[in-house]
Order: structure tokens, then C-alpha cells, then sequence
């Protein structure tokens, strides 16, 4: 069996204008400044946590928003229907960072509850599943570079054995100040329109180049 | 599972002991590995460590390599050394296990910060083993050794390699004692799963590994009969209140397995010893219906292990079935939960044929795994 990549948002930092990220999904194309207030205004998404969140998740959710909106993935499928298989290659350092400056001053030793619950791999996994509701299967895996073999083929296998009719699929990397992020919104569409990508290896590869 | 995965060879390296054998008989004698250290900022704090004098002696030098490296060595070479058959490294792929990794050299200058990566932590030890595949790493909080399982069940169903080895470790750091302490959710004295006076969780170290294949070298090979997980989609450091994640999850591996909940002899439960955890649980064993299976935890024993905790929880597992022996819930004096659970005071013989080994975790994440004894 084959699925189908039905909806995709890539986030990247721009390579001319330093200050700007691209993002792109399977019909629009935008270039905004990388400040989080400019980036959450332009999803208009009335989400008041998104602040409070690190880098990385807000990322996450920025792309999930773009990836999402507009689709009502309820009347199709029920909650843990849904599952969602993300990676990136620096977990949450940049966030283990800040964490470390609140207990590295012996003096002013204060461990930040707030920045240390951020502090594992799969929390912007896990801010997107409570922002959408998605109670199904869910994997993170870590990997220097985007493995699209591990990703396909995990995926294709919960498709397979029935323990998922839709996914949330991809790469949330946030390092030294800079967003790599592609979401795939994959599903079993029975049937097959021009306007679809197949769900292989490949088409992961050509997405997150582009 | 379409064609069976089973358990040949295993390894726990823990402070409660080096070979399987020792943890077991201290988990039967209730003994636990958490003492209290004192810390300048945070006081008093209790965990499960190793002593400084263990330094995991593995078979080649491995001087270049930190204290989890070594310990993920250690236990792999242990591990490989009780198959009964030679494996060929091109057959097989690692898939490991971790929450943290070397975070406890974040702020140390000297150290390679590429390596703070546990993505390429895991290539440093698949190295040592000249092993050409790329490891798989799961890093998905309390549940990442769970999952790490079901990664290699999953890939087992395609014949592609003949040996899966999955290993899992965590060690205590000052970052993640702190992280918990700002939480408040370490316990003031060592961690008492389910008991009425339980106030928290205590911390452990540890490593377990398990190799998996689809071809079984004996008939007493424990099968793995299926592995899930489910997302709560509620909050990120506090588990669901009705425990509907974990419900789901084990409703999911019970129908994947193909057996009726009444036919689980013994549940192997997270336990963290927290109040919204353990409550969390029972509800979860009552809305499945085996509220009345014995049930224990482990990290009165050794702590909770973190990415480590399902893999050596499972082994665990898989050696009481073996034995016929339930495991007892060190800590355990009074029923504190709502719903009264079958929580095991002594070890208790009894023949063993499936087992439930459940896991839930920050992000979130709750897993499943049933165990069968063939014979």
C-alpha cells in the first residue's frame, strides 16, 4: 500500500534575508520576518500558550497551523485515529541551554519549572497533539539529517497493521537561532487525484529541498 | 504482530546489580538502590545511582567514551554474549533509547558539543561494535524505551535484518535532579509506588537491553506480542485525570495481541510513585477491567530510569514470567488510590503466560506492551 502526502508546510530560514524565514505549504509561499508575535499574527490562531513556549515548539505549532488550517480532520477520523511521527537532530538543546543558566549560578540557583518542562525531545510533538487533538500513535525519533526511509517506513507500517488512517509527519530542528521544519499530512485517499504526492522516501527528500 | 518477535538475549546493568540475575533476586527481596545524597542548593534528594568506583569494565578499551557510552557498551556486550548463536553485525540494527544522553556534560567547555546530540551518541557505541547500519534513536520522553521496542517489532516484520538490538539508558544529572525538584515532585524519602503515603517520584540510572528477532533460538523464548503507544493530548507534565490515554493504548495492544483482558496474569505499571500518576493508573486498570491482576512497580527498586525504564522494566517482566514469580511492589504497605488495586506485597509464585508492561510519560505518551511465554 501507498499513501498519500495530501497537505505539506515547510519552514526554513530564508538564504538572502537573514531576518526572514520562507514558508511554504501546497499553495502558498510567504516570506515574514522570524519574530514568534509577527509569525503568530500572519496564522491568525487564538492561542495565548504559544508564548510561553520555546523555540522550538512554537515552530512546531506554527507549521502545524499552516498544515491544518482550513480542514476539518474530526469528520474524517476520530482522535486516536490520528497519529503523529516527528524527528529533528538537537532534541531540545537550545532549550536544555537556557535550562542550564537557571541552576549553572550556584548563588542564584532557581531551576525554571517553566523552561525545564521543555526540555525533552518530543515536547513540540506533544504541544501540536494538544492544540489538535491528535491521540493516536506517536513517535519521535532523532537523527543528524532527516531519515525519509525511517519516516515512511514507520509510518507506512502503523497505515498497514490499521493503527492509524492519518498522520502528522515530519522534522522540527531549531538550532542556534535557525527553524528546519517540514510537516506532511499524510492520509489513505482511496481515491487518487493529480494533486497528490505519494507518501515515499523520494517525495519526503524533494519536499524538504524545497 | 504478523510474524512473531521474540526476546532472545537480554541485559540489565542498574545499581541494584551488573547481571539479570542479581536484579532479580533483589527486586524479589524487595531491596532498593536509592539512597539519599546531599546537595548544596536543593538539600537532601533520593535516587538510585551507580557508585563512582563502577566504571562498567566493556571488552575493548573504551577510555574515549562517557559514563552513558560505557554503560550502553557494557550492558550491549553482556547482551550479545548470552545469544546462543553468532550474530553477523551487517544483520543487525540498534535502535536506542534515550532521554537526556550526555546532558550531563552540557556546560562543561571541554566537551564536543556535537555529542550532547543522541543522535550521535548512538553512531559513537554502534561504532565500537563496527556495526554499518544507522541506528535508530527514539527520544519520546518516559516511553521512549517502550516505543524503541516497538520500533524494532515493527522493523522486524520485514526481514530486512536478522537481530534488532535495543538498548536504553539514562543517567542522573544535576540537570534533571533539578528539573524534578523545581517540579516538587521528588519524593522526600525513597519513592513509594501506589502506597497511601507515596509524595513523589525518586530518580535511577540504568541500561537494559534486549535483543529481538523474529527467529526464536528456544521454545522458552518470551514472544513480544504487540506494542502501541497513545497520546493523552491534555497537558505536558501531568498525566490525564481519567486516564483515557492509557486506556486507549491498552485497549489497542490487547485487540493487537488477540487475547481477552482476563487472560493477563500480571501487569508491570509505570509507578512513578506521584500522586496524579499512580491514581491516573488505577482508574485506567478499572476502565480495562484487570483492576484485579496483580500489578507492582519497580521503581521503589531502582528509581525511575526515564528512557530507560520500559526496556529494563520489560526485561523484568519477561524474567518473572520465566521464573513464574511475581515481582512485589517495593514501598508498598497501603492502598492510595482510588480504585484498590492487586498491588504485590510479597513475591508470589504463580505460573506466568502473558504480562502487560505499560509506560506514560511527559509530551503526553503512554505505551503498551503484552509479553507471551510460549511454553
Amino acid at each position: 500500500m501507498t499513501y498519500s502526502i495530501t497537505r505539506f508546510c515547510r519552514i526554513r530560514r530564508d538564504s538572502v534575508q537573514a531576518d526572514s524565514v520562507r514558508i511554504k505549504t501546497n499553495t502558498t509561499e510567504d516570506l515574514q520576518k522570524v519574530e514568534f508575535s509577527e509569525l503568530y499574527k500572519h496564522v491568525s490562531m487564538e492561542y495565548p500558550k504559544y508564548f510561553k513556549m520555546d523555540a522550538v515548539s512554537k515552530y512546531g505549532i506554527i507549521a502545524a497551523e499552516h498544515l491544518l488550517r482550513g480542514i476539518d480532520l474530526k469528520a474524517k477520523y476520530t482522535e486516536t485515529e490520528i497519529g503523529i511521527v516527528l524527528s529533528n537532530a538537537s532534541g531540545s538543546l537550545d532549550t536544555d541551554a537556557e535550562f542550564q543558566k537557571t541552576i549553572q549560578n550556584k548563588v542564584n540557583f532557581f531551576p525554571s519549572p517553566a523552561i525545564f518542562v521543555y526540555t525533552l525531545s518530543n515536547i513540540v510533538m506533544g504541544e501540536i497533539c494538544i492544540k489538535h487533538k491528535i491521540k493516536g500513535e506517536n513517535m519521535f525519533f532523532l537523527s543528524e539529517t532527516i531519515q525519509s526511509e525511517l519516516l515512511e517506513g514507520f509510518v507506512s507500517d502503523l497505515f498497514n497493521k490499521n493503527s492509524i488512517r492519518c498522520a502528522v509527519v515530519g522534522w522540527v530542528e531549531y538550532s542556534f537561532g535557525k527553524p528546519d521544519v517540514l510537516l506532511l499530512l499524510v492520509e489513505n485517499t482511496e481515491q487518487k487525484n493529480i494533486n497528490q504526492i505519494e507518501f515515499t522516501s523520494n517525495q519526503i527528500e524533494s519536499l524538504y529541498e524545497l | 504482530m504478523k510474524n512473531p518477535v521474540y526476546m532472545l538475549s537480554d541485559s540489565v546493568v542498574t545499581p541494584l546489580g551488573n547481571t539479570i540475575e542479581e536484579n532479580m533476586d533483589k527486586l524479589y527481596a524487595k531491596t532498593s538502590a536509592i539512597r539519599p545524597y546531599s546537595h548544596a542548593q536543593m538539600g537532601t534528594l533520593f535516587h538510585s545511582q551507580f557508585s563512582e568506583t563502577d566504571t562498567f569494565p566493556t571488552k575493548k578499551d573504551s577510555g574515549a567514551y562517557t559514563k552513558i557510552e560505557r554503560l550502553f557498551i557494557y550492558s550491549i556486550e553482556q547482551a550479545v554474549a548470552k545469544l546462543s548463536s553468532t550474530i553477523d553485525q551487517k544483520n543487525v540494527l540498534f535502535v536506542f533509547a534515550s532521554t537526556k544522553g550526555n546532558i550531563e556534560y552540557l556546560a562543561d567547555p571541554d566537551f564536543d558539543p556535537e555529542r550532547l546530540r543522541i543522535g550521535i551518541m548512538a553512531d559513537y557505541v554502534a561504532r565500537y561494535f563496527n556495526n554499518p547500519n544507522k541506528p535508530v534513536v527514539v527520544s519520546n520522553a518516559c516511553i521512549s524505551g517502550l516505543q524503541a521496542i516497538q520500533y524494532a517489532c515493527q522493523i522486524l516484520q520485514h526481514k530486512k535484518y536478522s537481530h534488532v538490538i535495543v538498548s536504553g539508558a539514562d543517567c542522573v544529572s544535576e540537570f534533571v535532579l533539578s528539573g524534578f525538584y523545581s517540579f516538587q515532585a521528588l519524593s522526600p524519602f525513597p519513592c513509594t509506588p501506589f502506597d497511601k503515603r507515596r509524595a513523589g517520584v525518586s530518580l535511577g540510572e540504568g541500561c537494559g537491553t534486549v535483543i529481538l528477532s523474529s527467529q526464536p533460538e528456544s521454545d522458552t523464548n518470551i514472544e513480544i506480542r504487540a506494542a502501541v503507544s497513545s497520546n493523552d493530548a491534555n497537558h505536558l507534565s501531568g498525566p490525564s485525570r481519567t486516564g483515557e490515554g492509557l486506556v486507549s493504548a491498552i485497549k489497542a495492544v490487547i485487540k493487537e495481541a488477540d487475547i481477552q483482558p482476563s487472560e493477563i496474569d500480571v501487569i508491570s505499571a509505570h509507578g512513578t510513585a506521584t500522586i496524579y500518576n499512580d491514581e491516573m493508573e488505577a482508574l485506567a486498570f478499572q476502565t480495562i477491567g484487570v483492576s484485579a491482576a496483580p500489578v507492582y512497580s519497580v521503581k521503589g527498586n531502582i528509581g525511575h530510569t526515564l528512557g530507560a525504564a520500559g526496556i529494563v522494566e520489560t526485561i523484568y517482566l519477561a524474567n518473572s514470567m520465566h521464573l513464574n514469580k511475581i515481582i512485589p511492589s517495593a514501598g508498598f504497605s497501603e492502598t492510595g488510590t482510588s480504585v484498590v488495586l492487586n498491588v504485590v506485597r510479597e513475591a508470589v509464585p504463580q505460573k506466568l503466560t502473558i504480562g502487560l508492561k505499560t509506560a506514560s510519560g511527559f509530551g503526553g505518551g503512554n505505551a503498551a506492551i503484552i509479553l507471551k511465554k510460549q511454553k
